[in-house]
């Protein structure tokens, strides 16, 4: 059992390799079940906005009340409110009213979705924008397709959740986690070979992680790339090598990548769900202590 | 079904609060009879999650010599922590401590998260200029 220990300067237990608004990957430096509670609560713990009551006042489009229910629940509300979760007085409420009146199909989108209580601009709760990755165009959330003299009405209610209660509820489309690699090469052997075949090692690797320094000299240049396809360990089988590089995974070291849904921002994300892992530890610590004063008692 | 039962579950927890007005525990504490120096922790609404967390964690402290936890059943949103000391501090304390150890992690990593983000923005900025 590795013994972590916790007085340890943390200062360089995270390093980020990529960000972006919808992407970010990270390498963390830990204990597995940290990462793992990390990565659950990612997925389940940290709350969003999503519709959760519909009112159909008028529906005649070819989906049924509740597909059509269900179709809404998928569009992500961005715009966090500080609101309770499952709170339903405040009223985060979106018509929806549309009818075609032309022979083409109208596909109705969550651009569609009109907020009703007067925010508007920037600031306003509305349905996560979504932009086309052909040409960059604002794109919406497709809901359902209206012939002619069709038409659909209905108010949707958003509530605040989060994925453990339902699905609609979860911030990320992505959030995993894998082992980094330690590749450690036998110095004996490293000595003995030709140019020729330290290129081949290299260019046998499809994720790029080896490369030639200035002395022709192979080395480990991006090792957070490597999946463990064993390629390079193949080429140097295939030179009459075998036990030239040893692949093990890098004990506590670990590569998240999380993508959002959109909703939030993947930063947002992992910081909501270190937020929300140590109010959880928090409260239950608490309650514990309450437990043990009443058993006292 | 299981998500919606855990919301309509959740949600008689915190109207059974309010009407009480104070917190209820989610918490039961019972002192193990048949091995010595061991208690069992049952908490209500929670999952792998924390179970898993505190058992690793648990067993890192040198005074402990037993920790598990299980979900007692898949439909039922408990879960159980067991644990056992050698004698010299009570099993009720390690798992404060472990609680402690837990938060000031996750207080660590959330500033070296943020520290670290603002940088990487910095650097991505730059770049673009």
């Amino acid at each position: 059992m590795y013994k972590y220990n916790f007085e340890q300067n943390s200062q360089h237990r995270i390093e980020i390799l990529e960000l972006s608004d919808e992407k970010c990957k990270f390498s963390f430096e830990g204990d597995l079940s940290i990462a793992n509670a990390i990565r659950r609560v990612m997925i389940a713990e940290v709350p969003v906005m999503a519709i959760h009551f519909v009112d159909i006042i008028e529906n005649t489009s070819p989906l049924s009340d509740e597909f059509l229910a269900q179709r809404l629940a998928k569009c992500m509300i961005g715009k966090l409110m500080q609101i309770p979760l499952d709170d339903q007085k405040t009223k985060v409420v979106f018509t929806l009213r549309q009818k075609n009146l032309n022979d083409a199909p109208l596909e109705i989108t969550s651009q569609h979705l009109e907020p009703e209580f007067g925010q508007v601009g920037e600031m306003a709760i509305r349905p996560v924008r979504m932009f086309s990755p052909i040409n960059g165009k604002e794109v919406g959330i497709p809901i359902t397709r209206l012939g002619k003299n069709q038409s659909v009405h209905v108010r949707c209610h958003a509530l605040k959740g989060f994925g453990k209660m339902h699905a609609k509820w979860t911030p990320i489309n992505i959030a995993t986690f894998r082992h980094e690699a330690e590749l450690n090469f036998d110095h004996s052997q490293t000595q003995s070979l030709s140019l020729f075949e330290k290129q081949s090692i290299r260019d046998s690797c499809p994720m790029n992680v080896f490369a030639m320094d200035a002395n022709q000299d192979l080395i480990v240049n991006a090792i957070e790339k490597c999946v463990f396809c064993e390629e390079c360990i193949r080429c140097a089988e295939s030179m009459k090598k075998p036990r030239l590089i040893k692949m093990q995974h890098k004990k506590n070291k670990y590569i998240f990548t999380v993508e959002s849904a959109g909703q939030l921002k993947a930063a947002d994300i992992v910081q909501k769900a270190l937020i929300v892992l140590r109010k959880k530890v928090d409260e239950i610590s608490q309650d514990l202590s309450f437990a043990q004063q009443q058993q006292q008692i | 079904m299981n998500g919606e039962d855990f919301r309509s579950k959740l949600r008689e927890f915190h109207l059974r609060s309010k009407e009480q007005s104070s917190q209820e525990s989610r918490v039961i504490l019972e002192d193990e009879k048949k091995m010595n120096n061991a208690c069992c922790v049952k908490l209500y609404l929670e999952d792998h999650t924390i179970g898993n967390l505190t058992r690793m964690n648990l067993l890192k402290q040198k005074e402990v010599t037993f920790s598990g936890y299980r979900q007692i059943h898949p439909l039922q949103h408990t879960i159980e922590i067991k644990v056992q000391t050698n004698g010299s501090i009570k099993p009720y304390d390690a798992i404060q401590k472990t609680f402690q150890d837990l938060s000031d992690e996750f207080k660590n990593l959330e500033e070296e998260w943020a520290r670290k983000v603002a940088e990487k923005e910095k650097h991505q900025m730059k770049l673009e200029i």
